[in-house]
Parts: C-alpha cells; structure tokens; sequence
C-alpha cells in the first residue's frame, strides 16, 4: 500500500483530549449558585448515611418534654408533640426521603427513557402505540393514582417509590422521544447505519449518549419533584407507619402548628432548601450541558 | 462625478471572552461611493460579517464592542451614534440581506405586511399608501402575481421567492446602501443567478451602493466593482474586481482564485491539482501578535514576515496590499 | 478505469408516502453504471433526488422499486446478515462534519467503528489499520485520543474519509462532501479525494450541486431533473457539447470570473420554478420552464436517449445528431 505525503504541520503539539463530559464538568464548577447546591446535597447526602451512626437517638422515642422549643434542652432543635427529638427526625427522615426521592426519580427515568427511546427510534405503529399509553398516563390524577397504589399495596419505602416513579415518567418519555428524532437524523446514526450497526447498538451507544444532556437535566429535577411528593403523601399520612420522613413530620406536627411551630419549620424548611439545591444544580446541568443557551 | 458614501477609517472591534479581550477586527478601512459594489471576500471567520453588522450597529452587545475608529455616513459618525438614531439609520439609509431567508422572515405574518410594516417603522404613512407600496415592492423584485402573493406567509414562497421578499422589504425605504451578507449561499445556482441579475437591475435603477460578503470569487467577479479581501480581522488587499481577478498581489488572494475549481467548456480539459492554502484561518485567540497573520500559510513567506507585520500601503492606484513579498506576476 | 461494473442501477423509484395519502416522487425512474475506477457525478439543484439516489444505493432509504447492482448481487433482495456483510463495500461520505462524527466519540474510535463491526482482524491490528488512515488522509496518528470539537471542519472531513476508507471498499459514496467547507480547505479536501482515488483504485458516485466542482472530480456525470436523468454523458461530452435546455441553463448560472461585472448578462434565464415532485407533470417534467419546449413536450415524457459514445439525453428537441430541431 502506497502513502500520501501529508501537507500537515507536525510541529504544532497535539492538545489534551477534552471530552464533552470535561468540557461540561468546567462549565458546571463556574456556575457557583450549583456548586453550593451541589455542596448542599452531599451535606444531606453524608448526614443521611452517617447521621444515624453517630446520632444514635431514635427518632420515635419519646425522649424529652413534648414541645420543647430548640435550644431548651440537651435535644438541640426540641422535641415535637410527642416528646420525639426532631434532631433525630431530621437526619432519620432524611435518609427515607432522599432514598424514595432518588428511587422513584430512577424508577421514572427508566420508564421514561425506555418508551421515549423506542417511540422515537422506531417511529410509525410503534410511536403510535407508546405515545397512546403514555398520554393515558399522563391524565391520570396524579396524586389520586398514587394515593390509591399505595393504600392498596402496604406503604413501604418501595411501594410509595413506585407510585411516585410510575406517575411521573411521562414528561422523561415525551422529552427522550423528541431528542430520539432529532438524533435519530443526524449523519453520524447515518454513518453507523451504513456500516451495518445493529438497532440495540444504535440506541442506547450512539443515540442516548448524544440525546442525554437535556433528560440529565430532567432527572436531576425529577429527584426533586419525588421528594416533594413524598412529603404530600407522607404528610396526608400515606407513608410508612415504621418509617420517619420529613414529609410525616409535617403531617405529625400539623395540628399543633400554633403551639408548636418549630415541628413543621424545620422539616419544611429542610425539603424547601433540598428541592432548591436540586433545582440549582439542575440549572447548573442545562448550563454546562447546552451551552449554546448560555449568555442570553 | 459619484458622491462619497460611506468611509470606514481605522475600524477596531474587540469582543470580550472567557479568556479575556480579543481584537476581531483591526484597522478597517475603506471607503464606499454611491451606486459603488464593494465585494469583501475572505473565509469564514475573518471578520467579514462582523464588519457588516458595525456599520449597522449591530455588533453583539455587551461583549461586543466598538474599541476604535470611525464609520462616517456621508459624514456622519455612526461609531458613536446614539441607539435611537441607529434604528433610523438601520432601514432607512442602510439595510441588510442576510444568507437565511427561511429565518429571517417573520412566520406568523405576511410578506406584504411585513414589507408595510417595515415602511410604517420609517414613515408616516396610511396602510392604504403603504400596501400598495408593498405590492409595487414585490413587483419589482420580480414576483409574479404580487397582489395575490402579498397575501400569502413566507412558508408557502420557495426558497429564492423568500430572499426576493427580503431584497423588498430591504430596498422598500430606498436605502442609500444595502448590505448583502452571502445573499445566495443558500440557494440553487439558477435561482441566484436570477437574484444577482434582480440585485445588478435594482442597482442600476435605484443607485443604491452595495457591500456584497460572499466566499464565492465568481460572484464577486460578476458583481462587485472594486473588492476587499479580509484575513484574520484585517484588510489584506484592496482594488478593483480586475485587479482582483487578473493582478492579485497577496497570496492569499492568489490563493483564494486558485482554490476553486473553475467551470471549463474545452472538451479536452484535464483539470491540474488545485492549489491548496495550506492550514486554516488562525482562531483569534491564538493569533500571534507579532508578525504577518497569513505567514503561516503563505507561500511567499520570507523572514521578515515572521518578526513585523505589513500594512496596507498603495501599490497602484486603487489597488493596496498589505503584504511584505507579494505576488509579482500573478498569472 | 477497468471495465468490471461496480455499481448498476436499474429503474429506480424511492417515493415517500405523505401523511394525507399523497406521494413524493423523489427519485422517479433513475438508470446508471458505474464502473471500476471510475468517479461518477450526479448532479442537480435540491430536490433533484441526487442525495435521496446516492442514499437509496447504501440502503439508507428503501426504494420503491427499481434493481441496485452492487459488484453482481441485487441489494434490493438482500437482508440482515448478508446486507451487513455487503455494507462493507460502500462506504459514505456525509456533507457536514460538524454532523457525521459522533461528538461523544474519541476520532480514533470512530475511524475504527466500522472495523469493530465488521471485526476485521484482531484489535491490535485494527490500531495499527486506524493509524495508517490517519496518515494516509493527512492527520497525525496521535490526534487519535482527541474528541471531533478538537478539530477544525477541514480535519473533521478528514476523520469522516477514513472512516470511509476503513474497511477498504470499493465504492466511496461522496454525499456533497465539501458543500460545507470553507474555499480553501475544499481544495485541500478535493486534491485529497483526487488522490485517494488514484492511489486505491476508488470509484465514486459523487453528488454536488456544484458543477465546477464535479467537472474537477468526475469522469462521467449525470444530471438529475425532478427525479430523473436528463442527461448523462462524460465530462468532456457534457461541458464541451451541453444538449439538454436545463443542462445548458445549470451551466450558463455557474458565476465565474470570466464574466468580469456582467452579473446581468450571459446567464440563460429560467422561467418560474419547478414542479412538484408530488404531482409531477405528464410529459417532459422541464417542459413548463423550457424555452424551447413545444406543446408536445407536455404531452409525453422523452426517454433517455443515445446520441454518441455514452452522451445520451432526455429530450423530444434534439434529434439522434444532437441537433436541436
């Protein structure tokens, strides 16, 4: 076999490969207000793990005066009704919430990605038939649907993840079949088409890794809006009797919310800066991740 | 005989990135008569739109930012002129045709609407006055049946039907210089053929000087009477289309005629390997501030060229190249 | 040029269905031969079906009818593993390479794609095979690791051509390949096309709306009209003695230098636009635009007709001489 003498410059170095993934990591550590939600969410990541080893009261024992305010007692953030520390019920209920919250946002995610990667791969019958199932779906009353799941099935951790994943793929499904086509046309599907790539290969090696960047940002804010609604079914009592959650706080502490407020704060403003941390870090993902949106 | 137009004296343009200030565009000259067809030429990235959008004000804000210089408009300096007295410049004494005419035209309306609206933005005038305006518009820029067509949206026109709607609303307030930003790259060869004729006819009936950016050397030839060939933000070569074609002193001139493919009729042509410009246009960032900024791809490179960079300087008349070892007999 | 055909196309018709029931003629009765070595240009303005030809020949678009040669065997017939293996022997190359090279994918990685397929040879001297492509398009081996926003269009056209040139095929289909680059890297582009084709023994069938650029490349070339060859002839048949009222008129637009300040001259002028291809006219499709056409002309469709060596044409006006009567 013959060479061609090249006409390239050889003296100019050859740079670093920057993977897209790199590129997009630079962008997300520039973004500062997704940083600290970042920040924020390992916090409550590693509290959820560790807390319960290291802070060894139980959450639902009553272990002090009911509705001692924080700072009264040996229990620094008080204790509710019940005389239950709500340090305890923090760290404790976290461990449930962010469990459900990141399970039911996978369970979604799945399902989702799954019916909008065939819909839009597939096209025609196929589309036809998955977008019908998911429009079904999609009417349903959400909370009622779920409600009804969980209080046919017993409310375990996994029952109420389900419930939640299962009315809550919809939106994933829509946005994974769009990209799907958009991708679907590019040259670069053509090319491995050309080459004899199988179906299997080209959608989940070739077109989902392209198609990702917008369904991460989703994901990301689907972990969010399960922990959201987690604590509403939690706090309609619709959550695991064994089980504390920040969302049955809520609802434990509701009627007394006069006397005591504290035992509905805290809780709440804990799911209020966790669902905003998500939030910024989602906003933090479609900036890195399309950066051409950037600057406006 | 014709008036002076437009003079661009030491234009600068420096836009602000994430890797701090960098200079787009550096000591741009050059002057413009009315009823004048200037043709900037140059690849992609060398500065050629970006020069279009300072003279209409259009430059992106805020990274964007005029850093020297002046754009005189029969006098005036629209360098410094005021947001509101550049959106009656824009329209009225200059307007734009861009490459897109799919985006570039507002779906929702119609086209005649949107050629009166573009008037009523100028003009105190009754809708009566400027729909019909409009319908003459479309006449001449030669659209069959105008009055049924003003009715219809720019998605139900063919591709050289929508950028003949954009040459009317860009001609409707009778602009003294219309700026065609590669006006049929996106079009089929015969459609712009018909559209550089529509472009010539409308010239010569209407005096309107035209800057013409395109890539494409034939139609530069074809249109343009003098032409600015633009590297790495800079003017490289300025003369008349003949000079252009037939005495081009700097190699990348040479080097941009000799890199097409030219159509030949002989039966017996064995088309010769085209000459390459080797590499590609440097990215702004990177462009060494010493020395010639084509050097690294020049093939008349000599070391001077490497240590101090050439400005333009009159070689004939009409006709300046900045290079240190130009081209001596081109063809 | 030897004489073994490559590639022949038989009657081919891809037509797409519309939503509300009507069909797009896209490709509408198409006829050619390509053989070995050969550079063979289709060309045409948008909506010609010169892309939706060159598609149908690497079954990227199902025909509707029609037979598709490839070395001997019909496409057409061909499934799964023997259409796989087939696939091998065509290769593409795509018009924009900000759109063919998956941006997720290390060049290296692509270039070698189409070996891992076809596990062509062991790994070890696949690496060896992707370097050697690289030197061969004019990149360097250690550009290999860098993703495709690391190179500049011209470079990113040069991945795209080794991956073509990976599996060694015999047919390179080249979909617009310079269209989207910069004049001065389309020289460095054309010249390396030139030479690939020397140096292996490519043959193409090349597509371009540009007719200087497939005089340069092409050895024979054919004109594509709504769907159909009008013309079809070698290069120095078609631009020495242009038959056909479009192929004149296509030739005539082309801009260049010669015709110095004379934009409004010496171009042959069309009338309106073309038709529809989903409703195309009875008779001659360029009949509504030609100004030569007759009424005749409307009523039946000319065939493609032998005038002299391989120059034949598709018009009722120009008779077995090639006269226009």
């Amino acid at each position: 076999m013959t060479y061609i003498s090249q006409p390239s410059a050889p003296e100019v170095p050859v740079p670093e490969p920057v993977s897209p993934a790199r590129q997009a990591w630079r962008m997300f550590r520039a973004h500062h207000a997704a940083m600290a939600g970042l920040a924020f969410l390992g916090f409550i990541c590693l509290v959820s793990i560790v807390g319960p080893y290291l802070y060894t009261v139980s959450p639902r024992d009553m272990v002090w005066a009911p509705f001692t305010p924080p700072g009264a007692s040996q229990y620094i953030l008080g204790t509710d009704y019940l005389g239950r520390d709500l340090l305890a019920g923090l760290i404790n209920g976290g461990r449930i919430t962010i469990t459900v919250g990141l399970t039911a946002a996978l369970i979604a995610v799945t399902i989702g990605v799954t019916v909008g990667a065939f819909a839009g791969f597939f096209g025609g019958q196929v589309d036809n038939i998955l977008m019908r199932i998911t429009e079904f779906f999609q009417v349903l009353p959400y909370l009622l649907f779920a409600m009804v799941v969980v209080m046919l099935f017993s409310p375990t951790i996994i029952n109420i993840s389900i419930a939640i994943g299962i009315v809550s793929w919809t939106d994933m499904a829509r946005l994974t079949r769009g990209e799907f086509m958009r991708v679907r046309e590019m040259d670069y599907v053509k090319a491995e088409r050309s080459i004899g790539a199988r179906n299997a290969w080209l959608i989940w090696a070739v077109i989902l890794p392209n198609a990702a960047p917008p369904l991460i940002v989703v994901a990301a804010l689907a972990i969010g809006n399960a922990i959201l609604f987690e604590a509403g079914l939690s706090f309609l009592g619709l959550s695991d009797p064994n089980t504390m959650s920040w969302g049955r706080m809520i609802g434990d502490n509701r009627p007394f919310i006069l006397d005591n407020s504290w035992g509905v704060t805290l809780p709440g403003t804990i799911i209020f800066l966790t669902v905003l941390a998500v939030s910024l870090v989602g906003d933090g993902l479609n900036d890195a991740l399309n950066p051409k949106l950037r600057h406006r | 005989m014709s008036t002076r137009l437009l003079s661009v004296r030491d234009l600068g343009i420096t836009f602000l990135t994430d890797d701090g200030e960098i200079e787009v565009l550096r000591d741009v000259s050059f002057e413009l008569n009315s009823g004048e067809v200037l043709g900037i030429v140059g690849e992609s990235g060398c500065g050629k739109s970006m020069t279009a959008l300072a003279l209409i004000g259009l430059i992106p804000k805020p990274f964007g930012r005029i850093s020297n210089g002046r754009i005189l408009l029969e006098g005036e300096d629209l360098a410094v002129a005021s947001e509101k007295r550049l959106r009656q410049v824009r329209g009225n004494d200059i307007s734009m045709v861009f490459q897109e005419p799919m985006t570039s035209l507002n779906p929702v309306f119609t086209v005649g609407h949107q050629i009166s609206e573009t008037l009523r933005a100028h003009f105190d005038m009754s809708s009566r006055e400027t729909w019909s305006r409009a319908i003459e518009m479309l006449k001449l820029v030669g659209i069959p049946s105008p009055e049924k067509r003003a009715n219809e949206y720019p998605h139900q026109l063919s591709g050289g039907m929508r950028q003949r709607v954009m040459i009317a609303i860009a001609l409707v307030c009778e602009p003294k210089l219309l700026i065609a930003d590669e006006p049929t790259t996106a079009l089929d060869v015969t459609v712009q053929a018909e559209i550089l004729q529509l472009f010539r006819e409308l010239q010569e009936k209407t005096g309107t000087a035209i800057i013409l950016i395109t890539h494409d050397i034939g139609v530069v030839a074809e249109m343009a009477d003098r032409v600015m060939v633009m590297y790495a933000g800079k003017v490289v070569e300025t003369g008349t289309a003949r000079d252009f074609v037939y005495d081009p002193m700097h190699p990348y001139t040479h080097g941009l005629i000799s890199c097409v493919p030219k159509l030949v009729h002989n039966p017996s042509y064995d088309p010769a390997p085209l000459l390459e410009i080797p590499g590609v246009v440097p990215s702004l960032r990177e462009l060494k501030r010493t020395g010639c900024p084509f050097a690294p791809r020049c093939k008349n490179e000599i070391d001077k060229c490497r240590s101090a960079e050439p400005s333009l300087a009159e070689i004939a008349d009409d006709h300046a190249v900045a290079c240190w070892n130009r081209m001596e007999t081109a063809w | 040029m030897s004489d073994e055909t490559i590639l022949e196309v038989k009657d081919l018709k891809v037509h797409f269905p519309l939503r509300n029931g009507a069909v797009v003629h896209a490709v509408d009765g198409v006829s050619f031969e390509l053989k070995n070595g050969m550079a063979f240009g289709l060309v045409g303005e948008s909506g010609s079906g010169k892309s939706t030809t060159a598609l149908a020949c690497a079954r990227l678009v199902k025909a509707t009818a029609g037979e598709i040669f490839l070395k001997g065997t019909n496409i057409l017939d061909l499934d799964g593993e023997d259409m796989r293996q087939m696939r091998r022997f065509t290769q593409i190359i795509f018009q924009d390479p900000y759109a063919s090279l998956n941006p997720r994918e290390r060049a290296g990685a692509i270039v070698g794609r189409p070996l891992d397929l076809m596990r062509v040879g062991k790994p070890q001297e696949r690496r060896k095979r992707v370097a050697e492509l690289f030197e061969i398009v004019g990149l360097r081996p250690e550009q290999q690791e860098l993703f495709p926003h690391q190179f500049s269009g011209g470079q990113r056209q040069r991945i795209g051509i080794a991956r073509a040139l990976a599996t060694q095929p015999e047919l390179v289909i080249c979909d617009e390949p310079v269209s989207a680059l910069d004049v001065a890297i389309q020289a460095q582009i054309l010249n390396l096309l030139n030479r690939l084709k020397k140096d292996f023994g490519l043959t193409y069938l090349f597509i371009s709306h540009d007719l200087a650029i497939v005089q340069y490349i092409c050895d024979v070339i054919a004109v594509m009209y709504l769907g159909q060859i009008i013309e079809i002839g070698t290069k120095s048949e078609l631009y020495g003695n242009p038959l056909h009222p479009y192929t004149n008129a296509l030739i005539s637009a082309v801009p260049s230098v010669e015709n110095l300040g004379k934009a409004d001259k010496g171009h042959v002028r069309l009338r309106g636009e073309p038709p529809s291809p989903i409703s195309p006219p009875v008779g001659c499709r360029f009949a509504g635009r030609c100004s030569f056409a007759l009424d005749s002309c409307k009523k039946s469709a000319p065939r493609l007709t032998r005038i002299k060596g391989e120059h034949m044409v598709a018009c009722h006006r120009i008779n077995s001489d090639g006269k226009l009567v």
